[in-house]
């Protein structure tokens, strides 16, 4: 798994990392079993803070992705596909919602839209 | 869990300045960044929390050693890397090694030695011909040699440059990584903060205003951006500073769990921007 964290990226740190490992597991580069690094090395590795890398893993945990043994570490638990693929669902809607926006603020109707939409849609198959 | 680091209502006077009822309690495995503008009190209270300064009242203890009671033994735990160091100038990196070495219990020359490889610090130069990044590789090998779990670092990073700087915040996270060992660090550098610092005292006239994690002092405070009228009608709660450009204006505010933000355009501010606004708009919200 390769965590890229931004700077410049408006969102926190620490949702950075809850975003990165989630996508690791929907792609299946990490499976339910497996272990995460431990906080401590995870924070050293990406030079962050204890803390924040404590307060991402307690994210994921909130959101049922991940499980703590006590004393062991973290692991991946079998993820609810119905529930993250409704997430991300929502997710495009919002990005999608960007798009509406701007195509309105430009006067584009939404028969343009959507013939551009279709286009690129059958572009990227 | 056991405190490396406990203070307990320190006061210090020192001519026109003074420490004020100085409170923190640091455990171990964390990295508590110290930070205020200048003549806050931050070097002072460093001082004063190693007896370079003797205390007007209050408690130190270090792992559990009372500074005033068992010094020596308090001192024997911490490592420090100070502005001003505490060695002979005139004497080489090994001698100074040799001779302050004898005064703790497990200080160990083979580390001392390895680590001056590492950190490329010939043993054989004086003290005082080192450059300031080479007296500051120089202070942390030695505080790393006598195994040290508390280390008190005074402006490590300001006479660096970007490179050691980053290297040096490598080894910070290195010394905390394993959970036992801690640091406190006074620093001007808030950047160096905002990714590894665990927990931040913020000073202002020789007291501690704000102690708390980073995370949460960055979720504390929030810019709203907005025209100049926005920002002139703005109706929230705390607003602490305010700033008008030709092309940028904001609030800078105290967030408020109540309120709804997400009408406006806003931003989470990093530490100087909390310090700058702090210091600008007033500590009455802090």
């Amino acid at each position: 798994m390769n965590i890229v964290l931004r700077e410049s990226d408006s969102m926190p740190i620490y949702e950075q990392i809850v975003r990165e490992i989630k996508n690791a597991i929907i792609k299946k580069i990490m499976l339910p079993g497996d272990m995460l690094p431990s906080i401590r090395s995870l924070a050293k590795d990406l030079e962050i803070s204890v803390i924040t890398t404590k307060r991402a893993y307690e994210e994921l945990e909130k959101q049922d992705l991940i499980y703590s043994m006590a004393g062991k570490g973290f692991y991946v638990k079998e993820p609810n596909r119905e529930r993250l693929r409704e997430e991300r669902l929502r997710q495009i809607e919002a990005k999608m919602m960007d798009v509406i926006r701007e195509c309105k603020e430009l006067g584009v109707p939404l028969e343009e839209l959507s013939s551009i939409w279709q286009a690129l849609y059958e572009n990227e198959m | 869990m056991k405190e490396l680091l406990h203070i307990e209502h320190l006061t210090k006077e020192l001519d026109s300045f003074y420490l004020e009822d100085v409170n923190l309690r640091l455990e171990p495995g964390y990295v508590q960044g110290l930070i205020g503008v200048n003549g806050t009190g931050k070097t002072t209270l460093i001082r004063t929390i190693l007896n370079i300064y003797e205390k007007d009242s209050g408690k130190v203890s270090v792992c559990g050693f009372l500074m005033d009671e068992d010094e020596m033994k308090a001192k024997d735990r911490i490592g420090v890397v100070l502005d001003k160091n505490m060695f002979e100038e005139d004497f080489s990196v090994i001698k100074n090694a040799e001779y302050f070495g004898k005064m703790y219990s497990k200080f160990d020359m083979e580390i001392f030695k390895e680590l001056c490889r590492r950190f490329q610090i010939p043993l054989q130069q004086k003290i005082r011909k080192l450059s300031t990044g080479f007296k500051i590789r120089f202070q942390l090998a030695f505080a790393l040699s006598h195994d040290a779990d508390l280390f008190i670092m005074d402006e490590p990073a300001s006479g660096l440059d970007p490179v050691f700087r980053k290297e040096l915040m490598g080894y910070i996270q290195e010394i905390v990584e394993d959970g036992t060992r801690s640091v406190l660090l006074s620093t001007h550098i808030t950047e160096d903060l905002d990714r590894i610092g665990d927990y931040v005292a913020l000073m202002k006239n020789g007291r501690i205003v704000l102690n708390t994690s980073v995370e949460e002092m960055k979720e504390r405070y929030l810019f709203i951006y907005g025209t100049k009228e926005e920002i002139e009608g703005l109706q929230v709660a705390n607003i602490i500073y305010k700033e008008y450009r030709e092309f940028q204006n904001y609030a800078f505010v105290k967030k408020e769990e109540t309120e709804d933000y997400s009408r406006y355009e806003t931003r989470r501010p990093l530490l100087d921007e909390i310090m700058f606004c702090l210091e600008k708009g007033g500590y009455e919200y802090v």
